[in-house]
């Protein structure tokens, strides 16, 4: 009944010249092209349904205008680097977890892709010669409101960054994925300047609110690959969310990724509760019922979403105490 | 509701027949035919015909997340691919007056072949086809677009479209057009009748226990904030698998005298939802 993923490929007008066009309209020969004025006359058309969408999403290729890269915001997970960035390749995902906050802030399901790769890194090279902290590196988020790693097999703008990563030695990127995609690196020289983010969650909450994600086990297969390759790599808890046995589960998740995972290679840990934006959240219940997460007595801010304030430094202060088991307690950034 | 909307009586009368459709006389401008689940608006010809007689038949039928508009009609095929007969479904409209495109969501695959169709003002001739940027042309759907897109969403339309000349006919034609049409039918109809019920599923609160929400917040005077939450905290319950909302009924009696009594309500029962 449904047309499979990418049954379509919209083209905006224009992005054929694009080389990174042709490589992904040869990995999706079965697709059927219509072309486009402009991308936003398919992606931000009123009235569409993100979920419905989902169930069948349409890949558009795009060229971006504007914006090839931002700043990041104070509120932004920096990991303590001044020259913090990030850029958007992609928007939305391949995955479709409960509480990403995407399903907000886009209007639209299906995927756009920029291919418009010279003006990214040129955009990227000009912000490294003007970052306001010269002698720290510049540190870009390159997989921020997507997960690029999980496209790379159509879309190989994992690999391309990171080989533009390594020519330019002030430039640090993270890449971060839920996908189990390691082969995708596998014929990739490590740079220690491409830092490999994985989130994970238990098997409970992966399962149940995780829709399209590899499972926790097959991830953490991959990190064990990319970490014996030498690759520098992050793991991310982050959202924890609060279920029940909420503590129990996440103790015991942990004892089972470091039974896998070396954790003296493990570059860095970070650790977060659940927390969105206000408006996307609202937009978000506007559309759906069906996920019990997104019920939960929250508490309100101007800024954020989240658990009430206490129950936000519990969880916190439970699992960072657990982590300390296995990882200096200086490797691990959190957020409330 | 299936609204579906023709140009022409000679295209709607296949349907009115195959659908066991009955004319709406109430309705005296715009000619409506309806079944339990049908609505019909013959258009007249041009977009802004189709435009309004689009929104006449959304307003009989009701705006409803369930409604799918199917616009069905003969069109002229610009390219040879497509063949005189053929059905098929549309992925873009182009109106060619005002340079805009519109574009149905292509969720559902219909097994028919798809194509781009341009809306003119005027009938297209052989003449036109370099300058068109389409695969196929009619004088209705752009209006059609753009008048149901007030009022639903892009995977609620659906373009049917059958082609019965290569922009060159004339009325001796006519008969012939008509049978392509007609025979094409079996090609789609069964489309119409199984429309997919995209949004039909169950809301997670049923009228029964919306009518008892409604009746609790009532009773016990609860601030907008409380209703909101106990409406989270009542979806939260059912979607974790709460069976019935029995345990707010003790509530519906519960008339408290002052606000610190009834804040002290509202919070054990939202406590026993969350449980
Ligand atoms: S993997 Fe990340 S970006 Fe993708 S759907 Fe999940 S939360 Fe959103």
């Amino acid at each position: 009944m449904w047309h499979k993923r990418f049954s379509h490929v919209y083209l905006e007008e224009g992005v054929e010249k694009y080389p990174m066009t042709r490589v992904i309209l040869d990995r999706l020969s079965n697709s059927k092209l219509v072309t486009v004025k402009n991308y936003k006359d398919v992606f931000a058309r009123s009235g569409q349904n993100f979920q419905l969408q989902k169930r069948s999403p349409k890949l558009i290729l795009a060229r971006k205008k504007d914006h090839l890269i931002y700043e990041g915001s104070m509120a932004s997970q920096d990991f303590g680097y001044r020259n913090f960035y990030y850029n958007s390749l992609l928007l939305n995902c391949v995955y479709n977890c409960d509480y990403c906050y995407l399903q907000g802030m886009y209007p639209s399901g299906n995927m756009v892709v920029f291919v418009n790769e010279d003006d990214f890194y040129r955009a990227t090279a000009k912000a490294i010669d003007y970052r306001p902290f010269p002698q720290e590196p510049l540190y870009l988020c390159i997989s921020y409101d997507t997960d690029l790693l999980a496209y790379e097999s159509v879309v190989p703008y994992t690999s391309r960054f990171i080989e533009f990563t390594r020519e330019h030695e002030d430039l640090v990127i993270e890449i971060r994925t839920k996908s189990a995609n390691w082969r995708a690196l596998e014929e990739i020289v490590p740079c220690d300047r491409a830092i490999l983010a994985w989130t994970l969650s238990p098997p409970e909450v992966a399962s149940a609110y995780e829709q399209l994600t590899p499972s926790p086990e097959q991830r953490i297969q991959a990190i064990k690959q990319c970490l014996d390759r030498g690759w520098p790599v992050r793991l991310c808890f982050d959202p924890v969310l609060r279920i029940d046995n909420w503590e129990k589960i996440y103790i015991s998740f942990f004892k089972e990724v470091f039974k896998h995972l070396p954790a003296e290679k493990i570059r860095d840990v970070s650790l977060g509760v659940f927390r969105m934006n206000p408006d996307y959240f609202k937009r978000i219940k506007k559309q759906r019922t069906d996920s019990d997460i997104l019920y939960y007595p929250f508490e309100s801010s101007p800024s954020f979403v989240s658990y009430p304030a206490e129950e936000r430094s519990q969880m916190i202060e439970k699992l960072k105490d657990a982590l300390t088991k296995y990882v200096p307690a200086e490797t691990i950034e959190t957020w409330t | 509701m299936k609204i579906i909307v023709t140009a022409l009586r000679q295209e709607a009368r296949p349907l009115i027949d195959a659908l066991g459709l009955k004319q709406d006389s109430s309705s005296r401008r715009i000619p409506v035919y309806t079944s339990a689940d049908t609505l019909l608006v013959i258009s007249g010809i041009g977009k802004m015909y189709a435009g309004i007689a689009t929104t006449h038949a959304v307003h009989l039928a009701g705006e409803s997340k369930d409604n799918h508009l199917i616009n069905v009609g003969m069109c002229g095929a610009v390219v040879d691919q497509i063949a005189l007969g053929e059905a098929v479904t549309v992925n873009k409209i182009w109106d060619h007056s005002s340079g805009r495109e519109f574009f149905p969501d292509m969720l559902i695959n219909h097994s028919l072949q798809e194509a781009s169709l341009g809306t003119f003002d005027q009938p297209v001739t052989t003449a036109n086809r370099p300058i068109l940027a389409c695969d196929i042309v009619d004088m209705e759907a752009s209006g059609i677009f753009q008048a149901a897109h007030l009022f639903m969403s892009p995977h609620q339309m659906l373009f049917i479209k059958v082609a019965t000349d290569y922009l060159e006919f004339s009325s001796d034609d006519y008969s012939q057009m008509q049978r392509y049409y007609e025979q094409s039918l079996d090609e789609w109809a069964p489309i119409l009748r199984n429309c997919e019920q995209f949004d039909s599923a169950d809301p997670v609160i049923s009228p029964e226990q919306e009518t008892l929400l409604s009746s609790v917040a009532e009773s016990m005077r609860l601030t907008q904030t409380q209703t909101h939450q106990l409406r989270d905290a009542v979806t939260r319950f059912l979607v974790r698998g709460g069976a019935n909302l029995e345990i707010l009924k003790p509530n519906l009696a519960t008339k408290p005298k002052h606000k610190t009594l009834r804040n002290q309500l509202f919070e054990s029962m939202i406590q026993a939802l969350n449980k």
